[in-house]
């Protein structure tokens, strides 16, 4: 995986555990281009979202239909009613971190 | 997961319930106005002195119409649980429609089928 992506990553998974454990779900969407393991997943990864790492489908472009680019990516943020909370960059994902302070709370 | 306060203050997260609908309920209202007015005949190109309306402005008042009564029209304002975009913040805006499937701050996520990679079966991101 490259850089950027495995950084928002990381970085989203740091945040996903400030939290208490189950509060924030982590899906995973990758439009697999290159050939890549599943020993190459970080661990953390798929300690929270083991069942939730996905790849494009042949019916369906999902970046396609979300409007995003492949070589940009984003960090959606969805609410427990299925609408978006927020969106962010990949570059950013403090933006994420400043969503979940301002409505969640850690006990 | 609130904390319990001692003192009677209001949540500001339950809050948002009511705003979030209400806000709702006024654009359906306003929608109501705009859409019985225009089966009345007020709406149209007054400059030819037709009451009549083009084929475009039916479209999209009805296709507004068919977000609300499907659900899926619905966009709640910016608020503590609804972040929009900040143009400073983003270097891309997801392209597209929000009514198609375009991602947007306080609409519905759109289902959308996936591959998911533990055992390459084939998912839809609202099951999971």
């Amino acid at each position: 995986m490259c850089g950027v992506s495995q950084s928002a990553l990381l970085s989203c998974t740091d945040i996903i555990q400030k939290f208490p454990a189950g509060l924030i779900n982590l899906a995973l969407l990758h439009p697999l281009k290159k050939r890549f393991e599943w020993t190459d997943i970080p661990s953390v990864v798929k300690t929270l979202a083991e069942m939730r790492i996905y790849g494009l489908d042949k019916e369906e472009d999902a970046y396609e239909i979300y409007g995003i680019d492949k070589e940009d990516g984003v960090i959606a943020v969805i609410r427990p009613d299925g609408y978006v909370g927020t969106l962010a960059p990949l570059s950013a994902p403090e933006v994420v971190e400043t969503y979940f302070q301002g409505c969640l709370v850690r006990v | 997961m609130s904390p319990r306060d001692d003192e009677e203050t209001v949540d500001p997260i339950l809050e948002t319930y009511d705003q979030e609908r209400v806000d709702t309920a006024r654009q359906l209202i306003d929608f109501d106005i705009k859409f019985s007015h225009m089966f009345s005949g007020r709406i149209g190109s007054e400059d030819t002195g037709v009451t009549g309306l083009t084929h475009e402005e039916f479209l999209r008042v009805f296709s507004e119409g068919s977000g609300f009564t499907s659900g899926c029209g619905l966009h709640y304002q910016p608020s503590r649980i609804v972040r929009p975009l900040s143009e400073s913040n983003f270097s891309v805006t997801p392209r597209g429609n929000p009514i198609n499937g375009t991602l947007s701050p306080g609409r519905r996520l759109l289902n959308v089928k996936l591959k998911r990679y533990a055992d390459a079966s084939s998912r839809q991101l609202h099951d999971g």
